[in-house]
């Protein structure tokens, strides 16, 4: 299945995939135990589904999540894939839905927390291999 | 089940005295000068409630200055337990303490600058005093930050047998900016450019190296930084905060001084550091959303920046954090050689209450640390794979504590709670149904 996010058009899909986000949601809270370990704080109440945000500015505004985006990258109507392989998601809105058992789910998985993305695109040192070039001797690296 | 755990004045007041950290640090670097030839030999302290007693058993503890928030508790409430143990501090730094014993050299109070003093107490209200490290000392426990291995100084890269390590509660490391600043996140690889090439990291605005704060090589806080990004230990671009001619005027060392240039860079926009949550001051700085190199966004160690649950940490979305270790010496069966050390271990590890009320489930909370029980992950290296960690047994009373509230179900007894949270804990003032 897809992790890639697909625009989902007309009024009608767009419930369904709110529905589907829900779902995940809800999900994501009983698998993961929430629903007894909920931690209350009155500046978090009513912060919704991972609260993430389309980008950093935006993050503290608390901005409500893409519904057109499935929580497991797949597609709003399906269950969620619990073979998603977390380290190919690209969408900050992505999360995986299923009982974490490894450390990309773990650090993927659904959440009520809040999340801010950062853009690696800012990296202009960044290899197009993405490769990382060996840090040079410590004189080097200051002015 | 382990017998209640009271809320007396006592805790109380250690709670007081925790919110209070850091200038309490503070206090203690600018005595650090003190004139070791006036002071009394650590080895020779009185009886905190009976100086006509014998001698109360001493042991010494060296390392990490993100252990004093509970340790010092513990020295003070130890020093006058009815079964008191003189339990005498010097915080000169994750690998300095861990060097030292090690390589069974003496507990070293001139290695950093300001040399660190060695401190005791003499009851729950007392101060710190100072004491001298007699000849030839080696520490008891030394208390690290990190792993063994990520010091770089531990002979042949593994324990030996005869030394085992203990983890203690978890403590977040952190990425933080002025409060003036703009800037919300970070990534693992945007971590990597900067402090690995510092004015050449080209990633705006953190290019100006003199506003990049670190830590030097002894710092455990930079030793699980490099791990984590792969910034080798001893090549961090950046400055060493410790040794800006402001910190040394004002005597500040270890994180108090990074923090300090931090909150005083003229530009905050370019400016950014490195310390671990111990020692944060919401009110001077801001803590970044960490992005991981796994992760598709990046989380807070909280739920949100104004939060203090430390969600993020538990159930393993903010990835920089490690136990902090206590190592000690052990026979072949693993257990502490020194039963006074042992029991001290059992204190910091959870495995029995404090004495006299000690919460320090509480004292961690506020001090931005994670008692285990409250963990939902765990790692046996460092930045090693996540694992579940079992059923957190108390979660609940750490939400509590750290947040003033928790949506779990308070208890009297087993009887009042759930199937799906079936166990009242008990241990804490104020028990709540928890799921193990």
């Amino acid at each position: 299945m897809s992790p890639r996010l697909r625009a989902v058009g007309g009024f009608g899909l767009a419930l369904a995939a709110l529905f589907a986000i829900g779902t995940a949601t809800a999900a994501c809270n009983t698998i993961l135990g929430l629903g007894d370990y909920v931690v209350g704080h009155p500046a978090d109440a009513g912060v919704p589904f991972d609260a993430q945000v389309g980008d950093e500015a935006d993050a503290s505004m608390g901005s409500t999540p893409d519904a057109t985006a499935p929580s497991d990258g797949s597609s709003a109507s399906d269950a969620p894939n619990c073979d998603a392989d977390p380290r190919t998601f690209t969408d900050p809105s992505q999360c995986y839905a299923c009982a974490p058992t490894t450390s990309p789910q773990f650090a993927n998985a659904c959440t009520n927390s809040m999340c801010v993305p950062f853009d690696d695109t800012r990296l202009t040192n960044l290899p197009a291999d993405g490769g990382l070039p060996p840090v040079p001797p410590k004189d080097a690296a200051s002015e | 089940m382990t017998p209640p755990v009271r809320l007396s004045a006592l805790a109380a007041a250690a709670f007081a005295v925790s919110l209070g950290a850091p200038r309490a640090a503070k206090a203690q670097a600018n005595d650090a000068g003190a004139d070791a030839g006036a002071l009394i030999a650590c080895d020779q302290l009185p009886n905190a409630v009976d100086p006509d007693a014998s001698i109360p058993p001493v042991v010494y503890i060296e390392g990490s200055t993100g252990s004093q928030p509970f340790v010092t508790q513990l020295q003070q409430v130890l020093s006058s337990d009815e079964d008191p143990i003189n339990l005498v501090y010097v915080g000169d730094g994750s690998c300095v303490g861990t060097s030292n014993f090690f390589g069974g050299q003496q507990i070293n109070t001139n290695a950093l600058s300001p040399p660190p003093s060695p401190t005791y107490y003499t009851g729950p209200s007392g101060t710190a005093q100072h004491c001298a490290i007699p000849s030839g000392q080696v520490t008891d426990i030394a208390v690290s930050d990190v792993y063994a291995p990520s010091c770089g100084n531990l002979p042949g890269g593994v324990l030996p047998p005869n030394i085992a390590d203990f983890p203690g509660p978890v403590q977040p490391m952190l990425f933080a900016v002025p409060k003036a600043s703009d800037q919300l996140s970070i990534s693992a690889n945007a971590a990597y450019f900067v402090f690995g090439f510092g004015a050449g990291s080209g990633v705006a605005p953190w290019t100006v190296n003199a506003s990049i704060y670190r830590r030097d090589p002894t710092s455990g806080t930079q030793a699980l930084l490099s791990v984590a990004t792969g910034i080798p230990l001893t090549q961090w671009a950046g400055v060493d905060a410790t040794l800006l001619p402001v910190n040394i005027t004002d005597k500040l060392s270890g994180t108090s001084a990074v923090v300090n240039a931090l909150e005083m860079d003229p530009n905050p926009e370019q400016a950014i550091a490195i310390f671990s949550a111990t020692n944060l001051d919401v009110t001077k700085v801001s803590v970044l959303a960490y992005k991981d190199r796994d992760q598709a966004c990046g989380y807070y160690p909280d739920s949100s920046p104004t939060a203090r649950d430390k969600a993020n940490v538990r159930d393993g979305h903010y990835a920089l954090w490690g136990p902090i270790h206590f190592f000690t010496n052990v026979d072949s069966t693993g257990t502490p050689v020194n039963h006074n050390v042992q029991r001290i271990l059992n204190y910091v590890t959870g495995t029995l209450p404090a004495p006299d009320g000690l919460d320090l489930v509480q004292i961690e909370a506020v001090a931005n640390l994670v008692p285990e029980c409250a963990m939902r992950v765990k790692r046996m290296v460092e930045m090693g794979p996540l694992v579940s960690f079992a059923v957190p047994s108390c979660g609940c009373y750490f939400d509590y504590v750290a947040t003033g509230q928790s949506a779990c179900q308070t208890c009297a007894k087993q009887s009042d709670c759930p199937a799906s949270a079936p166990v009242c804990n008990t241990n804490y003032p104020k028990a709540f149904c928890e799921t193990q």
